[in-house]
Formats: structure tokens, C-alpha cells, sequence
């Protein structure tokens, strides 16, 4: 994964925490998706950090986690929202 | 005349008789009907349009003063940007009972929403610890259980909408107004002793019973929110609650939700947050499966008031 790209969220997708997980709603497909609180911890980091290093070196510090494992739990979700139009990546 | 609804005294030119009359200083809203047309007007661009089997049941557009709810080839409801005036435009071959089923189980509820409220599909009954909520799309049995519940003494608040709101430390509902719709052949609605108060809604071919009272606009405590199955045919040999939280329950109550203007971002994103820190405030909620025939209505009955089951709402955690 490049850590160099920049992670842009659709303006149609919002958001909301409830019990320590996510609900997103995307209003351009009127379908929703639900983040486990991993995954609400790394969409905050999104909504905050448009580079994805920073996010990635985040969660670094905050998880007991290897690079390898973070990395590739970090891209399934990255690959997840892509497909659902919620995120968008791009070349630095 | 003036009716009561939630807890808005609405005036109406034309009898309604679903809901209770009363006389007040204030009116929230406005209902004016106007003259029978031949052919509705031509709306050049439509917002939103609500599907169901892929056929288009009501759709909404903005216009110059506010929004056009329209049901295809049968009325409009023309709502001013305030929210407190709706003007009625049907076709001369939409019988009057349907138009008031439109009016009050649909444009209002998704109106509530517009006006910052909760507006979930549900039934609601009195229970011994507070309100129950039975949630569920149409047909999913709301009107049978809540009917069923009433007649072994639970009230019945409503059949179809209700508003959540949290007042203090308590999660409350405000029913829309009493009464149960149901299909002629339901078993419940035979074992009824009373004949049905009004004819049958065109639309729908259901009955229209007038069970249970106007609560005159006063809200009551939330006890459990009960998410019924799209259709009833569990083989439970009895009731199962299980317990839901987190996403899976926000999903299950946007989707039991009445929008206005789904395409209106601020409105959904201030719906949104309505309901998520509501459910943070601690509402019960569980997916029921049931047998739907009255046996298992009874053991539903006796599982619901367990005190486990039913505590009130923003009193425990979900």
C-alpha cells in the first residue's frame, strides 16, 4: 500500500458513533455501513488526516500491532469504502 | 375544526374523524383541501421517489414555497416552507378515506421528521413498566401484536407512528393517535367484540378500529423498542427478544424511520444525529421472533412482562 496517497471522503457520507461503533450513511446510495470500533477509530483519523502516513503512523502508536498486519487491515477497509464510493485515494 | 395528533392541534376544513377533536387557543398546522381535479399538475423534477416492488408509492419535490408530496395518480400534499400549512390536491376518483390515510399515516409523520423529530413506524401499547415499540415494515404484524396486547389490557397508543424524544433522563414516545388498522381476514381482528368505526381504507382494503384513547398529546416513558421480522413466521416455539445495539441498531430504526426530504443533506444529517445520541442515551432494543398465532402471542405477552425485559428506557443501559 502507498502510504503517500491522499484519502479524500465523500461529502455525501455521514457519519455517526453510537456505542463505540460507526454508522455511516451514504446519501448518494442511501445504503449504510456499519465500522466495528477499529474501524470508527481509523474513519475518525480519515475524516481528520487526508495523508494516509499520518493515519497509518497513528494507529501504529495507538494499536499493539505489527506494520505488516496494520497495513493490510488498514487497505481491506481503504478497499471496502472504495468500493462503497465512500473514499477516494490519490497520488501525492 | 381542530383535532389532536402527537402533540400538534392541527385545523382541518374537512372531518377527520381518526383523530380526537379539541378546542385550542393555537393551531400548529393547517390543513386545507381543496377542490377535486381531473388530472393532478405536471412537477417538472422530482426529489425522491418511495418504491415498494419496484413501483413508485409517493415522491416528494421541492417547489417555489416548500416541498409537493405527490401518490401517484391520486393526490398531492403541498407543504409551505414553515411546515405548519399542507394543502390537499387529489383527483376526483381518490375516495376521502384514502386521502386521510395519506394525510395521517404518511405526510404527517414524515412532516414530525421535518419538524426535528424522531418518526419511526411502530405500534406502541401501554405496558406495566412503560411503552413497548413494535417496529417493522407493513405486514409485519405492529397492528396484530399491539391489538392483541390491548385486549389482554395493555392499551393500545397507536398503530403505525409514533415520535421518540428525550425529555430529562427518560426516552419518551408520543403517539400519533389511537386506533388499529387491520385486514379483514386477520384472525385478531375477528376475535374483536367491536365492529370495525370506520369502512374500509380504499387504498389498502384495511379496517379502521377505534381502540384505545387519545392521550390528549402527553408523551410516556420508553420501555423497549421490539423489531419485528419482515414477515411473522418464525418457528419459535416461543418468543425470542435478542438484544441489539450499536449499528445494527441505529440501521433497524433509520430504516423504521419516516424522512421528508431524503435528499436534503442538512435534514438528514441533523436526523441522524437526533437518533444516534438517542440511542446513546441507552434505548432498549431487540429483534423479536414469534409465531404469529395466539399461543405464542400469549407466551410474547408473558415474556414482556418479565421486569428484565421491559425496564424503561434511559434508566439502564441497552
Amino acid at each position: 500500500m502507498n502510504l503517500n496517497q491522499k484519502v479524500t471522503l465523500s461529502s455525501e457520507a455521514l457519519s455517526q458513533q453510537v456505542s463505540g461503533e460507526t454508522v455511516i450513511m451514504d446519501l448518494a446510495s442511501e445504503t449504510y455501513f456499519g465500522l466495528d470500533p477499529v474501524g470508527t477509530r481509523i474513519w475518525e483519523l480519515l475524516q481528520a488526516e487526508h495523508s494516509l502516513q499520518s493515519v497509518f503512523d497513528t494507529l501504529q502508536q495507538e494499536y499493539d500491532v505489527t506494520a505488516a498486519t496494520l497495513s493490510e487491515d488498514l487497505e481491506y477497509l481503504l478497499r471496502e469504502l472504495q468500493d462503497a464510493g465512500l473514499a477516494t485515494l490519490t497520488a501525492p | 375544526m381542530q383535532y389532536r395528533i402527537y402533540d400538534l392541534v392541527i385545523q382541518s376544513d374537512q372531518p377527520l374523524p381518526e383523530l380526537a377533536q379539541c378546542e385550542a387557543q393555537h393551531t400548529d398546522l393547517q390543513i386545507q383541501w381543496l377542490p377535486a381535479v381531473s388530472q393532478l399538475r405536471a412537477v417538472s423534477t422530482w426529489r425522491h421517489h418511495w418504491t415498494e416492488a419496484d413501483e413508485t408509492q409517493l415522491s416528494i419535490a421541492k417547489t417555489r414555497t416548500g416541498w409537493l408530496f405527490r401518490f401517484p395518480e391520486q393526490s398531492d400534499f403541498a407543504i409551505n416552507a414553515g411546515g405548519d400549512q399542507i394543502t390537499v390536491t387529489a383527483r376526483k376518483d381518490t375516495d376521502a378515506s384514502t386521502l386521510r390515510h395519506q394525510l395521517l399515516d404518511q405526510v404527517l409523520p414524515r412532516l414530525m421528521s421535518l419538524r426535528g423529530r424522531i418518526s419511526l413506524h411502530a405500534s406502541a401499547v401501554q405496558s406495566p413498566h412503560g411503552s413497548l415499540l413494535f417496529v417493522g415494515q407493513s405486514g409485519a404484524g405492529k397492528s396484530s401484536i399491539g391489538t392483541y396486547l390491548h385486549q389482554q389490557g395493555w392499551p393500545l397508543l397507536c398503530d403505525d407512528s409514533v415520535i421518540l424524544q428525550h425529555t430529562h433522563d427518560t426516552i419518551e414516545v408520543l403517539p400519533a393517535y389511537p386506533g388499529a388498522r387491520l385486514y379483514p381476514d386477520s384472525p385478531i381482528a375477528a376475535r374483536l367484540a367491536i365492529r370495525p368505526s370506520q369502512p374500509a381504507i380504499a387504498s389498502s382494503g384495511k379496517l379502521r378500529f377505534a381502540l384505545g384513547a387519545s392521550n390528549n398529546g402527553q408523551a410516556q416513558a420508553l420501555a423497549h423498542i421490539l423489531l419485528l421480522p419482515g414477515t411473522p413466521a418464525s418457528q419459535a416455539t416461543t418468543p425470542l427478544l435478542n438484544p441489539v445495539t450499536g449499528t445494527e441498531a441505529v440501521i433497524a430504526l433509520l430504516d423504521a424511520s419516516f424522512q421528508f426530504d431524503v435528499s436534503d443533506h442538512d435534514h438528514m444529517s441533523r436526523y441522524f444525529g437526533a437518533l444516534g445520541s438517542l440511542l446513546n442515551q441507552g434505548v432498549a432494543v431487540s429483534r423479536l421472533a414469534y409465531r404469529h398465532d395466539a399461543a405464542c402471542l400469549r407466551e410474547l405477552e408473558i415474556a414482556l412482562t418479565a421486569p428484565g425485559q421491559a425496564a424503561p428506557s434511559g434508566q439502564v443501559s441497552a
